[in-house]
């Protein structure tokens, strides 16, 4: 039951993959953007996406240059059922003349849309100093630059006709599907050329095939006369048995036309430029004869032991090995264990079919990972290895053994099958520190909607609200942060200082008294300054009720400052005010002025203006300094 | 002395406007490689934030998705710590940080005490900005009270509150002083796959022990580009500065 939901899970997440196709990239590079002539460069395209299925990507021409197919790299994983591929395809580009190049933009279709990637800018440059066929040194015998290797033996065949011919040939001529054929094509020359040729490889349908770079170049002798070999391998791989026809291969160049060079008159070399016949070539085209390569089918009669064909034979011909492992040997219940199985070897890499791995389901739920491969062309053989990834997770505890993987394939040198097989590999599985449902819930479990397939980090927080801003600045160092922090330091003494001000008031009636003393006097002295400053004139001004408020204002001043009655006789009002620290002329001054309010009060008559404000002023000047000097 | 303060605001402000913006396209041109399954470029994208000096949780955190994602499990994990000290109580930072801790190899027996447990369980419920300003908070209103009692003819009734303000303002300033001593700890991420802890700082010295990626190291001393770290299970040792990143 719960088996066919994730089944049905899985399989739903695999068909909605190509609903994703949108997510595809594909992109170029080239290992170099200079380019010498007699050196070459990889171009790289790179497709990347949530796809499973990628068709190979439609190249531009390269014009300039001869391409090869060098090799695929590819790399799959399935996380939470979202397919993510990379795939690389290198080609190695040879240049054929000197000069700047675009590259124009490879393209991809998936799912109906085009997907192309950036065009790449090449610079060819004229060689250092290698001997290019087209600057003709000598014209019977080219002389060997002798960067290449000198191939000393020497053939006798009918062969040449010319100077200038290819040839095809293979390894052999009789094969069995999926087993590696060479296709070796040569290209000879004693003549020089004007032009890097141009090669059309031959028609190899019913093959898979696999350029094999790097060509070779060598210096052969046949008959007497010494070739410069180009050599382009090929690799075949044939799909099914049958008869197939190799195409003839074609190349066009532009040869040194040396019959155009004997023909002419001997002695006009000397009023003809001598070289402008080197600057003509002859246009040649040059075809290799087609081979017939016949495909055998693979013995399949005879019993598994007697070296029949295994029943988990899946048509993988060549030499292979396999090996398997497992990311750790101690796992907790429910935890992912990753089984990598690696098939080695040499053969069809790509077409290698992934084998069986016999887990129970009972006690595994099985996932497929991927798979990568990793080919290698050295030695013009195709080997190399594919890994297939597989996740475990154990359904519950105890130790497992995951039996041996086989895989089988014919081997074409011994003509035979052979099955290679892992080493099991044993896992102990201990049981999950999460509490387990207890037996009574048990039958609760078949009802379980969401079952967690994969574990993933959660998804980026993507809102685009609110602006980014720096949320790490301590806020200590924010000025009116620390301000109001500050603030009870200034405010605090003030609020002390006010309180104990006002609580003195209050219980300290001398305090209060002589703090209000200031302020009362002040009122005095006002009412004194209105009257003085009567609208009515000095005639009908109040002398009396002047002099008054200003004796009341002195008097009443000491008393409340001194905190002693109003009534006192102005010699005790003159002790007090020494007592208190007024210096002599304070008193006198005080004295005077007390003596000469209480004479205009009691002596009636006028008192003009001036006399008015000179004793306001006198007055007002005395308690700013009794004020000051008092304690 | 207002209109001062008025114009620093207004300059501060108008500053982190300018480059908020650049720093938030940084952010949204993140957002967008990661999207497409480009981790190592949202991972430039996101560091450019950071190198802007603007330490924001949201950055860290897609930051540390997107390591994760890259297969780089202790700067994931730096990554996330610096995002959790800046929002600790975020669902998704502590589920991720979590989930990317479970991919350890090393393993420690927890050897921690009831009140070190209590005491980090705690700091995990605010950061050192949010506890500070409830500390001054409660310190600001325990002297309004002060103040307030002492002039206000119904002071008395005021009075009375001061000391519960007073135990709140105490508590304040303990849980802050814990978060700040938190903070004064250098701590570091392992980023290699495996970190060797030598006995002295330099190569030649022996090896005491080995560490994996992901794990939390606590920084003691440095000298010369080597770290003296401590590592949970009280173990010593001197690393290459290169094979951490602190956090």
């Amino acid at each position: 039951m719960i088996k066919t939901g994730n089944a049905i899970i899985i399989f739903i997440l695999l068909c909605a993959s190509p609903a994703f196709a949108a997510d595809v990239t594909i992109s170029s590079s080239v290992d170099k953007n200079i380019v010498s002539l007699d050196d070459n460069l990889t171009y790289t395209v790179t497709i990347q996406g949530s796809i499973t299925k990628v068709p190979p990507p439609k190249l531009p021409d390269f014009k300039g240059f001869r391409s090869y197919s060098s090799s695929r790299s590819q790399n799959i994983s399935i996380v939470n059922g979202r397919v993510s591929a990379s795939i690389k395809y290198k080609y190695i580009l040879v240049p054929n003349t000197v000069g700047t190049y675009l590259i124009e933009p490879a393209e991809i279709e998936i799912g109906g849309k085009i997907y192309q990637t950036a065009p790449v800018q090449i610079e060819v440059v004229a060689s250092s100093q290698k001997a290019a066929p087209y600057t003709p040194p000598s014209i019977t015998a080219p002389t060997p630059p002798s960067t290449y290797p000198q191939e000393e033996e020497e053939e006798t065949r009918p062969y040449p006709k010319d100077r200038l011919f290819i040839e095809t040939h293979v390894d052999k001529l009789r094969a069995y599907a999926n087993e590696q054929i060479t296709l070796t094509f040569g290209f000879y020359q004693a003549i020089n050329l004007y032009e890097n040729p141009l090669y059309s490889p031959p028609t190899t349908t019913g093959f898979w095939s696999e350029d094999m770079p790097p060509q070779k170049k060598y210096y052969k002798t046949i008959n007497g006369i010494r070739y410069l070999v180009t050599e382009i391998k090929t690799a075949l791989f044939a799909t099914s048995p049958g008869i197939y026809t190799i195409g003839p291969a074609k190349l066009e160049c532009k040869a040194e036309d040396l019959n155009a060079f004997f023909k002419r008159n001997p002695y006009s070399i000397f009023d003809e430029d001598p070289f402008s016949v080197f600057r003509t070539g002859k246009p040649v085209v040059l075809t290799a004869d087609p081979i017939k390569i016949e495909i055998s089918t693979l013995p399949d009669e005879g019993k598994v032991s007697e070296g029949g064909r295994p029943a988990d034979f899946k048509g993988d011909v060549g030499r292979f090995d396999i090996s398997a492992s497992i990311d750790k040997n101690r796992v907790e219940e429910n935890e992912a264990v990753t089984l990598k199985i690696n098939v080695t070897g040499d053969g069809n890499i790509k077409t290698i079919s992934e084998p069986r791995v016999d887990v129970s389901t009972d006690d595994f739920k099985l996932y497929d990972s991927g798979s990568s491969e990793n080919i290698s062309k050295e030695n013009y053989k195709v080997s190399g290895e594919k890994i297939f990834e597989k996740v475990l997770v154990p359904r519950k505890a105890g130790k497992f053994i995951i039996p041996a993987v086989s895989f089988s394939f014919f081997d074409p040198r011994s003509r035979s099958y052979k099955t290679v097989n892992t080493l099991p590999l044993e896992l102990s599985v201990v049981p999950s520190a999460q509490k387990k449902p207890t037996r009574g819930l048990s039958r609760l479990k078949e009802k379980e909607a969401v079952k967690v397939v994969g574990e993933d980090v959660r998804f980026i927080k993507v809102s685009s609200l609110r602006p980014i801003r720096d949320e790490g600045a301590p806020i200590y160092k924010n000025p009116f942060f620390a301000a109001i922090n500050m603030l009870p330091l200034i405010i605090l003494p003030f609020a002390i200082a006010y309180k104990r001000h006002s609580d003195r008031l209050r219980a300290d009636v001398r305090y209060a008294r002589a703090k209000y003393a200031h302020p009362s006097a002040q009122r005095r002295l006002k009412v004194a300054r209105e009257l003085a400053r009567s609208p009515k004139g000095a005639k009908k001004n109040k002398p009396k009720e002047f002099c008054t408020e200003i004796h009341h204002a002195l008097t009443k001043y000491l008393a409340d400052k001194l905190n002693v009655s109003v009534g006192l006789t102005i010699d005790e009002m003159m002790d007090a005010l020494r007592a208190k620290g007024a210096s002599e002329a304070l008193a006198d001054k005080f004295k005077q002025l007390i003596e000469k309010g209480e004479q205009a009060r009691f002596a009636p008559g006028e008192m003009s203006p001036d006399e008015m404000s000179s004793m306001l002023k006198a007055a007002e000047e005395l308690i700013v300094e009794l004020n000051r000097q008092l304690r | 002395m207002k209109k001062l303060l008025f114009f620093t605001a207004l300059f501060l402000t108008s500053s982190s406007f300018a480059f908020a913006d650049t720093v938030t396209e940084a952010y949204q041109r993140g957002n967008e490689r990661y999207q497409n399954g480009k981790y190592e470029e949202a991972i430039e994208e996101y560091s450019r934030v950071a190198l802007e000096g603007v330490r924001n949780s949201a950055v860290y955190y897609n930051l540390g998705n997107a390591y994760f994602k890259a297969k780089k499990l202790g700067m994931a994990i730096a990554s996330y710590e610096r995002a959790y000290r800046l929002k600790p109580r975020d669902e998704d930072i502590k589920a991720n940080l979590d989930y990317a801790n479970t991919f350890l190899v090393d393993t420690f027996d927890d050897r921690r005490g009831v009140i070190s447990y209590l005491i980090e369980r705690v700091n995990g419920l605010y950061n050192l900005n949010e506890i500070m300003v409830t500390a001054s908070a409660c310190y600001l209103i325990l002297i309004a009270l002060i103040i307030l009692s002492m002039l206000l003819p119904f002071g008395e009734a005021l009075k009375r509150l001061i000391p519960y303000v007073a135990s709140l303002a105490v508590i304040a300033f303990v849980l802050f002083s814990f978060k700040a001593y938190d903070g004064s700890i250098r701590k570091a991420i392992a980023v290699t796959p495996t970190v060797e802890a030598k006995s002295g700082p330099g190569d030649d010295y022996s090896v005491q022990f080995v560490a994996h990626e992901g794990v939390k190291l606590r920084i003691l001393e440095e000298r010369d580009g080597w770290y003296q770290v401590l590592i949970r299970g009280n173990l010593r040792g001197w690393v290459k500065s290169e094979e951490i990143e602190r956090i």
